[in-house]
């Protein structure tokens, strides 16, 4: 252990412990900017930097690794005057329109400028100077660099948790910019639109883009109807941005402030979910079928699920090769918007150009994903608009709506009803443990062989898991699969895509089935959740999650009453003709740059 | 005005050689000071 004290207390740690980690384990506050408790060490900011007896100069926290006997102020006048300046000289070069910016309270930069440089400005304004650019190209996102300090924490995410490096440093000094390939717009490149970046940024210059204006033109239009869904990840943290701690439930509160909007149907993505499963287990299990039993060499195998909207934009730049591998299932959002202006459109007697259809969503990259010209499959927009978690906690502010004390609501009908497995969408390994529910049970009849149906080796936050199940005591149908060992892997974060991809590629990876996840976590740590997110908030969401599980009555996709009535009335079976038609999709090969 | 910008800016230069990244950064601002310095006269006149 290293002993060291800090403003005179002291304290023991670990070697390679940091003077910031020691400092926050005595409970004294140092202010970061470019330190992010996901990323690595970048000590760029300088705002950290405190006082060590001895040294020549001032050291930064987040970066310095304590050693025995340092005698540490983090107060000193040196040290203030040196946080102030460097504060001073980041907002001289920050457009700050701060009341009508879309982070205005949601800053760092405005938090600490308020605490370090309120008064007078010391230093000149050199934002005119600098013919700052605004790139709108994206429909997910925005990047203003007029608002960017250049902490790097986007360019950390990336690389490091994306495996993408759409956006890296160009040029030096004053002139230095975060820029992409070619300093080409940002839907011209390698970006996958996940919003990790977005999620990340400490100041405006990286938000999503926002279509709340729109949402309330359809409210307020009489003749429109709009139906909203909500994602599996949203009911576990719209609270936190509505003064709720990290993991509360608050999906009953939701769907009564989102009535409140005035929307004219509140359903549930995860009824989708549930189909999602339907639809995607079956093809599993026609896979595997031709695969093993037909010896069909051009069948794709892994199967990689597909709900990802970020993935899959990652394996069409990055692996195109394996776009056979990729489920051509849809992802819930857009299963929902197709039947939306078809299905639901019918039964309750609208004309689908009248149907306007919101999707509520964890996900900057679902807004790129409902733009895609495959997902028309209604013949019109399926999905209209899609905003993030933290736009609906904008909305119920807007509204003025006392969201504390709302009484719970339940989901409308039809397409309203959901099971267990949908909920745990929403999680990492969750669209993996619905299906091995449901298909295990096609498959043999019986229940899979975990306590309380939790397949808890699917679970948890490692980066890529496997797990291997027995197949055991088939019914007749499925006899050739009698004693298959069903290998499944599940990765999230694309940096564990690419570990997995990697293996894959080089033929080291027998799995028959893959889940994929772009976000940190699955869903709940998606790019659209509450700001700010670390490894703690998603443990809680994640947990979240699990108890939402818990305590649904029906836990099993097959056994979603409005499942099973949409394949009666209107789908007939699992990969039928008309699933295909609005269910499913095309993916295509995207430049590698 | 011109002498507290002046004051200011030697402020900066003191916070910029104990508070700067690299050895770059640190000196840089030292032939600034020794300027403002021996001719702080010339300089605001």
């Amino acid at each position: 252990m290293i002993n060291l004290t800090i403003n005179n207390q002291s304290v023991s740690v670990e070697p390679g412990t940091t003077v910031l980690a020691a400092a926050r384990k005595l409970n004294i506050n140092i202010p970061t900017l470019c330190n992010h408790d996901d990323l690595c060490v970048a000590g760029n900011c300088r705002v950290c930097v405190v006082e060590q007896t001895g040294a020549r100069t001032l050291i930064a926290a987040c970066a310095m690794p304590c050693s025995d006997g340092m005698d540490i102020h983090t107060n000193t006048l040196k040290v203030r005057n040196a946080r102030k300046h460097v504060i001073e000289l980041l907002l001289s070069e920050h457009r700050s329109d701060c009341t009508k910016c879309y982070k205005n309270q949601n800053c760092e930069l405005q938090s600490l400028a308020n605490e370090f440089a309120f008064g007078d400005t010391i230093f000149l304004d050199l934002v005119e100077d600098h013919n700052y650019s605004i790139d709108r190209s994206s429909p997910s996102f925005m990047k203003d660099d007029s608002k960017c300090i250049r902490c790097q924490r986007c360019v950390r995410t990336c690389d490091q948790l994306q495996y993408i490096s759409a956006i890296a440093v160009a040029n030096k000094g004053a002139h230095q910019k975060i820029s992409s390939f070619h300093n080409k717009p940002m839907s011209h490149v390698v970006c996958t639109n996940c919003g990790q970046c977005v999620n990340r940024c400490p100041t405006g210059a990286l938000v999503e883009k926002t279509y709340i204006d729109q949402v309330w033109d359809a409210i307020y239009d009489p003749e429109k109807h709009v139906v909203v869904q909500t994602a599996p990840a949203v009911r576990i943290a719209l609270g936190e941005d509505l003064g709720y701690d990290p993991g509360e439930r608050v999906t009953g509160k939701m769907v009564n402030a989102l009535k409140q909007l005035g929307f004219d149907s509140v359903l549930d993505t995860d009824f989708t979910a549930d189909l999602t499963i339907m639809e995607e287990g079956t093809e599993l299990l026609v896979r595997l079928k031709k695969a093993l039993v037909d010896g069909d060499k051009k069948i794709s195998l892994p199967m990689f699920t597909s709900c990802s909207p970020g993935w899959i934009k990652f394996i069409e730049h990055k692996y195109p090769e394996f776009l056979p591998n990729l489920s051509t299932c849809k992802s819930p959002q857009q299963m929902f918007g197709a039947l939306a202006k078809t299905f639901y459109a019918q039964k309750r007697n609208l004309d689908p150009s009248k149907v306007v259809s919101v999707s509520i969503m964890p996900c900057t990259a679902k807004k790129f994903e409902a733009d895609r010209p495959e997902m028309r499959a209604s013949g019109y927009k399926d999905v209209d608009y899609v905003l993030t978690t933290r736009e609906l906690a904008v909305m119920i502010k807007q509204a003025g709506i006392d969201f504390k004390n709302l009484s719970d609501e339940n989901y409308d009908s039809i397409m309203g009803d959901s099971t267990g497995a949908g909920v745990i969408f929403g999680a990492t390994g969750g669209v993996m443990e619905a299906a091995l529910r449901t298909a295990y049970e096609i498959v043999t009849g019986r229940e899979v062989p975990f306590k309380n149906l939790n397949i808890t080796p699917v679970r948890g936050m490692d980066g890529v898991k496997e797990a291997t199940v027995k197949i055991e005591g088939c019914t007749e149908d499925w006899k050739f699969l009698e004693g298959a060992e069903l290998k499944v892997a599940i990765a999230h974060g694309l940096v564990n895509a690419n570990k997995i991809m990697d293996m894959v590629r080089k033929g080291e990876a027998n799995y028959h089935f893959v889940e994929i996840m772009a976000c940190p976590g699955g869903c709940l740590g998606g790019g659209g959740q509450p700001i700010p997110t670390n490894a703690e908030i998603r443990k809680n969401r994640m947990k979240a999650i699990y108890s939402e599980d818990e305590h649904m009555v029906l836990r099993k996709s097959h056994l979603n009453p409005e499942v099973i009535a949409i394949y009666k009335d209107f789908l007939g079976k699992p990969n039928s003709k008309v699933s295909h038609e609005l269910l499913h999709t095309h993916y295509v090969e995207r430049d590698h740059f | 005005m011109k002498s507290t910008y002046l004051t200011e800016l030697t402020k900066l230069a003191d916070s910029m050689k104990i508070a700067a990244k690299c050895g770059l950064g640190q000196s840089v601002g030292n032939a600034f000071k020794s300027i403002v310095g021996n001719f702080r006269e010339e300089i605001i006149y």
